[in-house]
């Protein structure tokens, strides 16, 4: 079931009545009132999920029973070995699930192109079920959290299933940590008049970037990507800027989406953006972009492998400093390399994934090896002042305003490998756009398609430019409520208009 | 909870009003409006035409016959009432056999023939040009297919306009639709490149033997004859290379000629061959092709005598 689906405009309010009027307030004496709206959340989940294909529930059910078993099998084991065990296996089937399901035929496609064999006996030609790369990571990260004493076993299993299979961001993420989420399935909730308005004007933002900015790019983009050898250069230099809206929309739109949805429901969910295309430098758009995987794999992977201070080896402790700090940088570099082209791969079973992670691996080294990838931890063109409120200034100096376009140019050549469907597609792409045709007039097609989206989108940059510092939607900054009330209209009439004829996905549904 | 429930719902029924009054205010013009596919409705349900001659069919013939040139060419008073998208059922239901009820009889009724013709699996969105015509309670004496339209369509105001301010916007420059063209309709699709492209490339054109259209595409032949009305089967040009070769087309004359032995027939359908200067698309000629075809059709008709 789609976001911006009709099945989704009735789905949402009658599972948002039941959850309050009857799993909690008709019940609210009922001594098993939590546990039976968990069980409400985990039905309504798993209809969510089944919408699209009912066999992808035994996967999930398999992860789900997995995962939880895993916990309280860490919590048994009496050695420190035997948890290990424990958590190694539940790491082993997950990820031997999301391999078979996402990467197996890739794999066998490029054994055989290796071998020079026919490979279509060795394929499996699996569905990839919608979202499995979201929900196994969290499941991964409840099991490592368990072992590392950060988080108890849960023995709820409802709640637990709750946890992992929770609609809003079951299918593209946020990708959210045991110890956020499951301890909030654990405890009452109650319904809170400000929260739910804060959800649903995110739940309204989101819908206007996904709908009227993400979906109206992609008819275009779609468009130039489908036929790119008719192309001129400067054509494909705005279907690549636009891509770079249209994944951010698509993206960040569902995030929204899903935040303001769980808010709904009394559910806090982690922040997926801040803001990324405002980055003064790649390191500082990393921390800004798809936040909860980039946290993943920095927690779960990048610093468990040493991170940028790895421990020096025995034989090392002796030398000088010159060679400590060469060989810290080494693992660094490394770390960071494997970090990227791990988060590429896990886009999806293709070589512009890794190309895209390599890419990117390549502008964050240099800063890593001068130091300079923690340089803008705040947001920018903001001050903080000595009570530690941040002030806002209207417009960035014309530094931070030419870092920010210089980040933005070097995200749109990533996304640009990204969007390709093959290295050679991506090649083709970069020849056309360094031929003499980027000079000529790009095709445009109309100016009823041009003007209106070039309006949303700087609305859209406009709107996140001046949330930038806060956690909220932009439309609960605004103290003015007659502006509010307005706004909010302007916005429901756009998405109604804009709305495209055909239902899109969302562009992570297949990651 | 109560407040919140109440402002959202106050929120999205001031968002919406005004959509459901210019909902109202398009379809009254709908209904006035003489540009296709409203103009066919119109020219059949609101007016009375008396024409000498009529052309009904799917798109093709809503961009392929000018009427204007065949009433300066033939003397006559030709009406184009060909809807986008329809089949013969389609077509006996809602055009033919309501204009023929209304009007006197037409001396020649020009009947586009083509593989097309006999799909039976059109897209809603051709049917979404039914609804501002709903409350017209002869038209819902014949259209039964109503029953399967969209129900979206219904309860989403102006989305059946289109889907974007393109499409309102074509739809507000329709309303000055030129009077004179008579519901000809120059071809739609390549608006935005402006230059030959081919409609549906991987598609095969399988000629579909549905029992309904083909009952329905005999008693337009049966309705005509009955009332002594001259009938013509044209099969207007194609493109060779990117449709007439995808067609089959020999099966599709063979099907013609069992069902309609005794009625005239004219193929153009290789008049152009693949030439693309007369097309648009490959479904669809241009304003040029529609003129070509439109002055040698006539002189065809007035060679043959038909309209004596």
């Amino acid at each position: 079931m789609l976001f911006n689906s009709f099945e989704y405009l009735i789905f949402l309010p009658i599972v948002f009545l039941l959850y309050w009027f009857v799993f909690d307030y008709a019940l609210r004496r009922c001594k098993h009132q939590l546990m039976l709206q968990n069980l409400f959340i985990v039905v309504a989940s798993y209809v969510f999920y089944g919408w699209w294909d009912w066999r992808f529930l035994i996967l999930i059910a398999i992860t789900t029973v997995l995962s939880f078993l895993s916990g309280i099998g860490i919590e048994k084991a009496p050695t420190q070995r035997g948890k290990k065990a424990v958590m190694i296996a539940n790491i082993a089937v997950n990820l031997g699930i999301l391999g078979v399901y996402k990467y197996y035929d890739f794999f066998a496609r490029e054994f055989a192109q290796l071998l020079g064999i026919e490979s279509d006996f060795l394929l499996l030609h699996l569905i990839l079920p919608v979202g499995i790369s979201f929900y196994t990571f969290q499941a991964l990260s409840y099991s490592i959290d368990v072992y590392r004493k950060q988080i108890e076993p849960c023995h709820d299993i409802v709640a637990f299933t709750a946890f992992l299979s929770f609609f809003p961001q079951l299918v593209a993420g946020p990708i959210e940590r045991a110890t956020n989420l499951l301890p909030q399935f654990q405890r009452k909730r109650s319904f809170d008049y400000a929260t739910a308005v804060d959800g649903m004007r995110q739940i309204l933002w989101g819908l206007f970037k996904k709908i009227v900015v993400a979906d109206n790019c992609a008819t275009y983009v779609d468009t130039v990507f489908a036929d790119i050898s008719n192309q001129s250069g400067s054509t494909l230099v705005l279907a690549a800027v636009l891509f770079t809206f249209q994944i951010y929309g698509d993206f960040s739109g569902y995030s929204d989406i899903a935040i303001g949805t769980a808010k709904l429901f009394g559910i806090k969910l982690m922040r997926n953006f801040n803001v990324p295309y405002f980055s003064r430098d790649i390191a500082e758009f990393w921390r800004r972009w798809h936040i909860s995987l980039t946290t993943w794999f920095r927690d779960y992977v990048y610093i468990p492998l040493g991170g940028s201070r790895p421990a020096l080896p025995a034989r090392l402790e002796v030398k000088g400093d010159r060679l400590k700090a060469r060989y810290t940088k080494c693992i660094a570099v490394r770390n960071t390399f494997i970090i990227f082209l791990l988060s590429g791969f896990w886009h999806g079973a293709n070589w512009t994934f890794v190309l895209w992670g390599a890419y990117h691996a390549l502008l964050f080294v240099p800063l890593l090896l001068l130091n300079k990838n923690r340089r803008y931890r705040d947001t920018v063109a903001t001050i903080t002042l000595p009570d530690g409120t941040i002030k806002t200034k209207w417009l960035p100096s014309l530094k931070e305003a030419g870092q920010m376009l210089l980040t933005f140019a070097l995200a749109v050549f990533g996304w640009i490998i990204f969007r390709a469907q093959d290295i050679s597609q991506f090649g083709e792409v970069i020849s056309t756009i360094c031929s003499d045709s980027l000079l000529s007039v790009p095709w445009l097609r109309n100016r009823f398609f041009y003007i209106p989206l070039a309006i949303m989108i700087a609305i859209m940059l406009l709107g996140e430019w001046i949330s930038r510092s806060s956690n909220q939607a932009v439309l609960s900054i605004i103290k003015n409520k007659l502006s509010i009330v307005i706004l909010e209209i302007c916005l429901i009439a756009c998405i109604y208009v804009f709305a495209p004829r055909e239902l899109t996905e969302f562009i992570y549904f297949q990651f | 909870m109560k407040r919140f429930i109440f402002e959202v719902i106050i929120v999205l029924l001031v968002a919406f009003l005004p959509f459901y009054i210019i909902q109202g205010i398009i379809d009254k013009k709908a209904r006035t409006c003489y540009k296709p596919p409203y103009s066919s409705f119109n020219y059949i349900y609101n007016d009375t035409l008396n024409a000498d001659v009529v052309i009904f069919g799917n798109s093709r013939a809503q961009c392929h016959y000018y009427g204007d040139l065949i009433d300066s060419l033939l003397d006559c008073n030709c009406y184009n009432l060909g809807l986008n998208g329809y089949s013969f059922d389609y077509q006996y239901n809602l055009q033919i056999f309501p204009y023929i009820q209304k009007n006197t009889n037409p001396k020649l009724l020009i009947l586009e023939v083509g593989p097309q013709a006999f799909f039976d699996h059109w897209n809603d969105d051709f049917r979404k040009e039914f609804l501002p015509f709903l409350n017209i309670s002869s038209f819902n004496f014949y259209v039964d297919i109503c029953k399967d339209i969209s129900f979206f369509y219904q309860i989403l105001p102006i989305k059946y306009y289109g889907w974007g301010l393109n499409d309102l916007y074509n739809f507000y420059k329709s309303l000055n639709y030129d009077i004179t063209k008579k519901g000809y309709n120059d071809c739609f699709a390549p608006r935005e490149t402006e230059k030959y492209v081919i409609n549906f490339p991987d598609t095969i054109y399988q000629l579909e033997k549905n029992d309904t259209i083909i009952q329905y595409f005999t008693e337009s032949i049966n309705l005509c004859e009955s009332k002594s009305i001259q009938l013509l089967l044209v099969c207007s040009p194609m493109h060779k290379d990117d449709f007439y070769d995808k067609c089959r087309m020999d099966e599709f004359w063979q099907l013609i000629d069992s069902l309609a032995p005794n009625v005239p027939k004219l193929d153009y359908s290789l008049m152009f061959g693949s030439d693309t200067t007369y097309f648009a698309e490959s479904t669809h000629l241009n304003l040029l092709g529609a003129e070509v075809f439109t002055t040698k059709l006539a002189h065809d008709i007035d060679s043959l005598g038909l309209l004596k």
